[in-house]
C-alpha cells in the first residue's frame, strides 16, 4: 500500500533502548511477517513480540524452531521503536518492508 | 559412501587411499593427483584397476597421456554452486575420450544429476541414502536438451534433423 | 519473430513440470531454503522486500500482441495490475506468490514465454538493438543469432554453475543501441572484406562495483564459428573465474588479472581444439532461424501520404514534437520506428499497466505487423508504423498515457526499482526519478538529448555508469545520499562516467542535477551532447557548479 511521501529523517542512534524483533518473508507467498510468540507469525508489526537486546538472540532462536517446513524464510533480527507501545521499525528499509513501497505504483489507467 | 550408478543405488567398491596409505596389488582404489604425479612410474606399472581423484582446480588436459591408467576419475563439487567440475567432465569425456567411470563426489543436488550426465558424468556420490531413493527418477525426468552432450542422448538439433 | 516448434515447446513444458515438483518439495519441507534458492533463481524467482518477484525472459526484447495480452492478465490475475520492464529488456512482476508461481509458468509456456535464467550464476537474457531489422543504419539482423545463442544458453550443462551471472548483447548497426561494450561477451556484427558476415567480439565489459568497457578479443569471428568460440570463451572464465569474492567474480575481472592477451591466448587456444565442434553453425541452420525474422509485407506508401502527414504536423504542435522526438528513421519508405515512452513525468520510469499493455497489444495489430519490443531503456518500440498512421496512433496513445514525447531526453530517466522493492538496495531511486523528471519535463525540448540513470546500489541495474549524468543510492548511517556521475556513455563510443564529489542528500539532488544542466547548457557548442561537452570542458565547471560555496 502506498503511504505519504516519505523523508529520510536520521535513526535514532542504536541503543539498548531500542527494542527487537524478528521477522523474515513468508514462504508461501514471501509477504514480509512478525514473530508474535507463541509460534505464531503475523504480517502486522505492530503485532510483533518485542524484546530487549539482552533477549534478542533467544527471541530469534524460538523464532526459528520447528519442524521444516518452517513457514517464514530465514528469520532475522531488527530493532525497533515503540510508538504507543508498539514495536515500529527503525530502518527506512524496514519501514518500507511493513508498510510498503513509497511510491504509488503504475499509471492510474 | 554408496554411488548412483547404472540407475541403482549401490556400495563403492572403491577404497580411496591417503597418500601415506599402501597401495596392495589388486585393491581397487583411487589416489590423489599430488600421489598420481609423484609415484606415476610405479602406479602406472601397478596391475589392477586404478583411479584419480581429480581435484577441481587442476586442468585435465594435462593428463592427457595418463587417462589410460584409470578405470575411474572421481571429480569434486566442494559446493554445489562450484561449477568447475562441469567443465572438466566435457573435456575429460570430449577432448580426451576417457571412457571409464566419471564420478561426482561432494555437495551433489539432485536437480543437478542431470545436468552432470550431460557432461559425461556417470557415477554420483550419495550423501544422504534416504533422500537419494528419488534420484534414480531425477535422471529420467528431462529428455529435451538444446546443447550436444556427452551421455549419447540426442540433443535438439539432432532430434530436429532426424524429424526431416 | 521466432515461433517454437514442437522441441522447443516440450522442451518449456518439461521444465514446467520439473519446476512444479521444486515448489512442491519446498512447500513440503523437503528442500531447505538454500537448495531451493538455486532452482528458483534460475527460474527468475526472486525473494523481494514484499514478495516473491518474478523476472520474465523477453529474448532480445522481442514481443507479440498474444504475449503482451497474457502478460496483461498474469498481471491481474496474479499481481497487482501492472509490470515493470527493465534494462535488460525483460518484464518484472513485483507482488508473486511463490505457491502461484508453477501455474503463472504454465501459463506463459503456453504463449512459448518462460523466466528461466533471468537469475542465477549462467547465461542470462541476450539482449539487442530494439530497433533490429528496421532500422536505417543495420548492417546486418542481429536477432537471428540471439536466437541462436538463446538455444545454446539455454540450460547448458556445462555453464549453469558459473561464478557469476553472464550477459551478452548483440548489436548490427553503425549506432549501439544495446550497450555491448558493457557487457560480459558483446557482438558487434562486421562484414569483412569479403562481404561475409561476422562478429567482433568483445569480453570483459559490465558496470557494477568496478565498472570496465569490454575489449576486443576478436576482431573479426565467422558467423559460423560463433557458438565454438563462445563457448571457448565460457569455458576459460568457468575454469578461472574468481570464486571467493562474490564482487571479484565477474569475467570483467579475470580479464583484468590476466590482461587482453593472456586471456585471448587462453580462449584461441580452446578455441582451436574445438575444430571440429558440432556447435558449428551451417548455412541452412542460419538461414532457418533467420527466416523467422523475415520482415513484413510493407505497404508502399501512396503518393499524398507525406502531404498529409505535413499537414497535420503542422496544424498540431504537439503531435510534431512527438513525431520529431518518439520516431527514428526506417529502411521501409514511408515508415518510422516508434518509441513509446514509459517514462510519464512524476510516474515510476518503465512502469505499464494490464490495461496499456492490452491497448498496445491492438496497436500492435493494427498499426506495426503485429510486432512490439522492448528496449534496455525501459521504453517499448513499435517496429513498423506506417508515416501516414502517425496522427491516428499517436491519439491512441495519447488516451492511455502513452503517448509523452521525450524520448532520449531528460525526463526520459532510467532507473532500477530502488529500495521501494529490492532487498539489494540502499537508497530509493524511484522517488528521484519521479521527482526529476517532473522537474525536467517542461525543460526536456530546451535540453535536447540527456541521459539519466538512477541506480540504488552499487549493482547498478539503473546503469548510472554510462549516464549522462548517473547518480547512484547510497546509505549513510541510515540516510540516503546520493552520488553524481558524470560524462558516461552506452552507445558505441562507451565511457564511464566520473565522479564528481560527495554524495548530496536526497532533498538537494534536484539542484544539483539543475546546475550540472546549467553548465551544460551555458558551455555547449552547437549539436554538442553532454558526454562531448565533458570531454571538451573536463570536469572542473560540473565540479564548481555543484560543491562550490554558494
Amino acid at each position: 500500500m502506498a503511504h505519504a511521501q516519505k523523508t529520510s529523517t536520521p535513526p535514532a542512534a542504536a541503543s539498548p533502548e531500542t527494542r527487537r524483533i524478528v521477522t523474515g518473508n513468508r514462504l508461501r507467498d514471501g509477504v514480509p511477517v512478525y514473530f508474535a510468540g507463541d509460534g505464531r507469525w503475523s504480517s502486522v508489526v505492530a503485532e510483533a513480540r518485542h524484546v530487549a537486546a539482552a533477549e534478542a538472540d533467544a527471541l530469534l532462536a524460538e523464532a526459528q524452531a520447528g519442524v521444516p517446513p518452517h513457514p517464514v524464510v530465514a528469520p532475522y533480527l531488527i530493532e525497533a521503536v515503540l510508538r504507543d507501545h508498539h514495536p515500529h521499525p527503525l530502518s527506512l528499509r524496514e519501514e518500507i518492508r511493513a508498510f510498503g513501497p513509497t511510491v504509488q505504483a503504475a499509471p492510474a489507467l | 559412501m554408496p554411488l548412483l550408478k547404472d540407475g541403482r543405488i549401490v556400495e563403492d567398491p572403491w577404497r580411496h587411499l591417503d597418500d601415506a596409505e599402501s597401495l596392495p596389488d589388486g585393491q581397487v582404489a583411487t589416489v590423489s593427483l599430488r600421489r598420481w604425479t609423484a609415484e606415476r612410474e610405479a602406479l602406472s606399472r601397478r596391475p589392477g584397476r586404478l583411479g584419480l581423484r581429480l581435484p577441481n582446480d587442476a586442468s585435465p588436459l594435462a593428463l592427457a597421456d595418463d587417462l589410460a591408467s584409470f578405470d575411474l576419475v572421481t571429480l569434486a563439487f566442494p559446493r554445489f554452486t562450484d561449477g568447475r567440475a562441469y567443465s572438466q567432465a566435457r573435456l575429460l569425456r570430449a577432448r580426451l575420450g576417457f571412457r571409464g567411470e566419471l564420478r561426482a563426489t561432494g555437495n551433489v543436488l539432485r536437480d543437478q544429476l542431470l545436468f552432470m550426465r550431460r557432461c559425461g558424468i556417470d557415477a554420483f556420490e550419495v550423501g544422504d541414502r534416504a533422500l537419494a531413493e528419488d534420484w534414480p527418477r531425477a535422471l529420467r525426468e528431462l529428455d529435451l536438451f538444446y546443447q550436444p552432450a556427452e551421455d549419447g542422448h540426442p540433443w535438439i538439433a539432432r532430434q530436429r534433423a532426424l524429424a526431416g | 519473430m521466432y515461433r517454437y516448434d514442437e522441441f522447443d515447446r516440450r522442451f518449456l513444458e518439461e521444465r514446467v513440470a520439473q519446476y512444479r515438483d521444486q515448489v512442491r518439495r519446498r512447500l513440503a519441507g523437503q528442500l531447505s531454503e538454500d537448495e531451493f534458492r538455486l532452482l528458483r533463481l534460475m527460474n527468475g524467482l526472486y525473494l523481494q522486500l514484499h514478495a516473491y518477484m518474478l523476472r520474465i525472459a523477453i529474448p532480445y526484447g522481442t514481443l507479440s500482441p498474444e504475449k503482451l495480452r497474457r502478460l496483461a492478465r498474469i498481471a491481474r490475475r496474479y499481481d497487482r495490475g501492472y509490470g515493470h520492464f527493465t534494462t535488460r529488456q525483460n518484464i518484472q512482476f513485483n507482488w508473486i506468490k511463490l505457491e502461484e508461481t508453477p501455474d503463472i509458468l504454465a501459463e506463459l509456456a503456453e504463449i512459448e514465454m518462460h523466466s528461466i535464467q533471468t537469475s542465477g550464476n549462467c547465461i542470462r537474457n541476450t539482449t539487442a538493438d530494439p530497433f533490429a531489422g528496421v532500422a536505417a543504419d543495420e548492417i546486418e539482423d542481429p536477432r537471428p543469432y540471439c536466437e541462436i545463442i538463446r538455444q545454446w544458453s539455454t540450460l547448458h550443462p556445462e555453464f549453469s554453475f558459473l561464478p557469476r551471472k553472464f550477459k551478452i548483447a548483440v548489436s548490427g548497426a553503425a549506432e549501439d543501441r544495446a550497450a555491448v561494450r558493457v557487457h560480459d561477451i558483446g557482438l558487434y556484427i562486421r562484414r569483412n572484406e569479403a562481404g561475409e558476415v561476422g562478429f567482433e567480439v568483445l569480453v570483459g565489459g559490465g558496470l557494477g562495483r568496478t565498472p570496465i568497457i569490454g575489449k576486443t578479443i576478436r576482431p573479426f569471428l565467422p558467423e559460423a564459428q560463433l557458438l565454438p568460440y563462445l563457448e571457448a570463451i565460457l569455458r576459460v572464465y568457468n575454469a578461472f573465474g574468481r570464486r571467493d569474492n562474490l564482487y571479484k567474480s565477474r569475467i570483467k575481472i579475470l580479464v583484468q588479472a590476466l590482461g587482453i592477451e593472456k586471456m585471448r591466448d587462453a580462449v584461441e587456444t580452446e578455441f582451436a581444439a574445438m575444430s571440429e565442434s558440432p556447435l558449428t553453425l551451417p548455412d541452412e541452420t542460419i538461414a532457418a532461424i533467420a527466416a523467422h525474422f523475415a520482415p513484413p509485407a510493407y505497404d508502399a506508401p501512396a503518393a499524398e501520404d507525406e502531404a498529409v502527414l505535413g499537414l497535420a504536423l503542422a496544424t498540431t504542435p504537439a503531435l510534431a514534437r512527438w513525431v520529431e522526438r518518439n520516431t527514428a528513421p526506417h529502411r521501409a519508405p514511408g515508415h518510422a520506428i516508434v518509441t513509446v515512452s514509459l517514462k510519464p513525468p512524476g510516474r515510476p520510469p518503465g512502469d505499464c499497466s494490464a490495461t496499456q499493455m492490452e491497448l498496445l497489444a491492438e496497436l500492435a495489430e493494427t498499426y506495426s505487423h503485429g510486432e512490439i519490443r522492448v528496449t534496455y531503456e525501459q521504453n517499448l518500440v513499435l517496429p513498423h508504423v506506417r508515416r501516414s498512421d502517425l496522427p491516428e496512433l499517436w491519439r491512441r496513445l495519447g488516451e492511455a498515457g502513452l503517448a509523452t514525447a521525450n524520448a532520449g531526453l531528460a525526463s526520459d530517466i532510467i532507473a532500477c526499482p530502488g529500495l521501494d522493492y529490492c532487498s539489494l538496495a540502499n537508497a530509493r531511486s524511484i522517488p528521484i526519478a519521479e521527482r526529476l523528471s517532473r522537474h525536467l519535463a517542461a525543460r526536456d525540448h530546451e535540453i535536447g538529448k540527456l541521459h539519466i540513470k538512477i541506480s540504488g546500489c552499487i549493482n547498478a541495474c539503473g546503469h548510472h555508469h554510462v549516464g549522462h549524468i548517473g547518480i547512484l543510492g547510497v546509505d549513510k548511517n541510515g540516510v540516503e545520499f546520493y552520488q553524481i556521475t558524470v560524462g558516461g556513455s552506452a552507445n558505441e563510443n562507451a565511457a564511464l562516467g566520473a565522479i564528481i564529489g560527495p554524495a548530496v542528500p536526497s532533498a538537494e539532488v534536484t539542484r544539483a542535477i539543475d546546475a550540472l544542466i546549467e553548465v551544460y547548457l551555458r558551455l555547449r557548442r552547437q549539436g554538442e551532447l553532454f558526454p562531448e561537452t565533458c570531454r571538451r570542458v573536463g570536469l572542473a565547471p560540473f565540479k564548481e557548479a555543484l560543491y562550490a560555496p554558494a
